[in-house]
């Protein structure tokens, strides 16, 4: 006999992962333009760099910000190397290009690492009963992280001099130019925030099980089902669409039936975008004159 | 025909644009002088918007030269404009951050002219107490103000960056004729100041009570530039928009 509401808390346990890579991904469309594609490979390849200096003896925590930043340099040489000399309006080239770079990155890891999982330290031991669900300190840990890192990009998209430049480039490109915000500095910060937590989101994932290639598949899936759903210019609406992909997945889980999970998500998904195309908080298309 | 007493502030030579092929300004060149109220008037698709891009640095024409306090900038490829060089643009249907609040958008307008923090709460004080009357909308979603509350923010916006010089593309667009009146009583109090100010317009009436020299404009060239009271300012603007030769 399922509760519901220990269905519903863990639905957003597992919905914080989706929301945080939804995120990420609407920061880097926001200030380019682009769906960024390889971002799952960029943060797997994160992971893997951990794995390697944990086994060279740096304790996990210590490894949790280097992911963050191999991550993030690495989405800043995406975009300065492959995405910026396209030039503007190449958003087609620039989605095929991120699907390509991924592949690539793909085949690196296996590679430099190998194909087969790699065993990955839990950062904490442990589990409590909520709702009359036994969850581990470590998802619990891991939705505590991905919170407090949805807190701290609020904090500065709202309360910093970047982060209000980066909302005016987001609106407005020429305004934005023309009041003099650099935006190859906007589109670098935002590939460097974006790919950085996407690199956190995988070390959590990793945490969590062992660490393959395909590590961030299942979860890219969700973000951005989360994302379409929630909007993709909308970061609120990100946010909230991966909990709801969370929560839907879970329920369909336990009330229907486990092998139709994806089918029952993907089902209402299709329904929410009939009815409104652009997700439930996006921009509605066509300019108001 | 060009005024060429006085220190020039911006200057166009032989400035030609095309977009995709089509011409839009064919050999325009002229010059504007420091602390002077110009008009740039013509009718729809003179290329005014155009030249208010070119002469703001946010367009590169395809060809010619363009010069800001006499220094050529033609190669200029910041991207940004001549913002830091004191030129701020007022754009066609004014471009405000909609979704954010007033306050927002006025310290934006700051940044590009690189003051410090303590220097653009001074810029913001200062513009407030120019423009009282922005002070009881700081924080409303400026999308939600009135079409002529709206070019108040843009201007204060603009007026953010400490400019040297202004330019304001079809200000009065839309506006109730109050409304219209406000916009050119703040536009002649920042010449008053020392500003060098540049409106262009599509309609005269205003435009022409404030402005010192005017330029008409008609199929991308410069029909007529000169003082707004000459005995050929009026058939200048006449020829200009109804074409009598």
């Amino acid at each position: 006999m399922h509760d519901l509401l220990s269905v519903i808390f863990s639905g957003l346990v597992s919905g914080s992962l989706y929301a945080l890579l939804g995120l990420s991904i609407v920061i880097i469309f926001r200030a380019t333009d682009v769906v960024n594609f390889a971002i799952g490979d960029i943060a797997t390849i994160g992971v893997y760099v951990a794995i390697s200096v944990i086994s060279l003896g740096v304790p996990v925590v210590a490894a949790l910000p280097i992911t963050f930043l191999v991550a993030g340099i690495i989405g800043v040489g995406v975009e300065r190397f492959m995405i910026r000399p396209l030039g503007p309006g190449n958003m087609f080239s620039a989605l095929i290009i991120t699907m390509g770079f991924g592949l690539v990155l793909q085949a690196l890891i296996g590679t430099i690492w190998g194909y087969n999982p790699r065993p990955f330290p839990p950062i904490i031991d442990g589990n409590i009963t909520v709702f009359g669900v036994a969850i581990t300190y470590q998802k619990l840990l891991a939705t505590g992280l991905a919170v407090v890192a949805m807190l701290l990009i609020t904090a500065l998209f709202n309360w910093t001099r970047i982060g209000l430049a980066m909302r005016a480039s987001a609106e407005d490109h020429f305004a934005a130019r023309m009041i003099g915000i650099k935006s190859t500095r906007v589109a670098s910060l935002a590939w460097f925030l974006g790919c950085g937590l996407a690199g956190v989101t995988a070390f959590i994932m990793a945490a969590e099980s062992s660490v393959s290639v395909a590590l961030m598949a299942m979860v890219l899936f969700r973000a951005f089902a989360g994302v379409f759903l929630g909007g993709l210019t909308n970061m609120i609406g990100a946010a909230a669409g991966g909990m709801m992909i969370g929560i839907l997945d879970n329920v369909a889980g336990s009330y229907v039936s486990a092998s139709f999970r994806d089918t029952m998500v993907f089902a209402v998904i299709v329904v929410i975008l009939f009815l409104r195309p652009s997700g439930i908080l996006g921009a509605r298309g066509g300019a108001r004159v | 025909m060009t005024i060429t007493t006085g220190i020039q502030d911006l200057g166009l030579e032989n400035i030609t644009h095309r977009y995709n092929g089509v011409l839009a300004l064919n050999h325009v060149s002229l010059e504007i002088e420091k602390g002077s109220f110009t008009a740039i008037l013509g009718p729809n698709g003179a290329g005014k918007s155009t030249l208010a891009l070119i002469l703001g640095g946010m367009l590169r024409p395809t060809n010619g030269t363009v010069k800001v306090k006499a220094a050529d900038r033609s190669r200029s490829h910041s991207g940004n404009g001549f913002i830091n060089l004191g030129v701020v643009l007022v754009p066609e249907g004014r471009r405000l951050f909609t979704t954010m609040n007033v306050k927002e958008n006025l310290l934006l307008g700051a940044y590009g002219s690189g003051q410090s923090k303590v220097e653009m709460m001074k810029s913001y004080e200062d513009t407030l107490e120019f423009l009282p009357e922005l002070k009881r909308h700081l924080n409303k979603q400026a999308g939600l103000l009135s079409g002529g509350e709206q070019q108040m923010v843009a201007v204060a916006r603009a007026l953010m960056a400490r400019p040297t010089t202004i330019i304001l593309d079809e200000p009065s667009l839309g506006l109730a004729p109050k409304m219209i009146e406000r916009i050119y009583e703040v536009i002649s109090s920042l010449n008053q100041r020392a500003m060098t100010v540049i409106v262009i317009e599509q309609m005269t009436t205003y435009a022409l009570q404030h402005a010192q020299s005017m330029i008409v404009l008609e199929g991308g060239m410069i029909r007529y530039h000169g003082s707004v009271t000459d005995a050929a300012a009026k058939e200048a603007l006449q020829a200009g928009y109804f074409g009598t030769e």
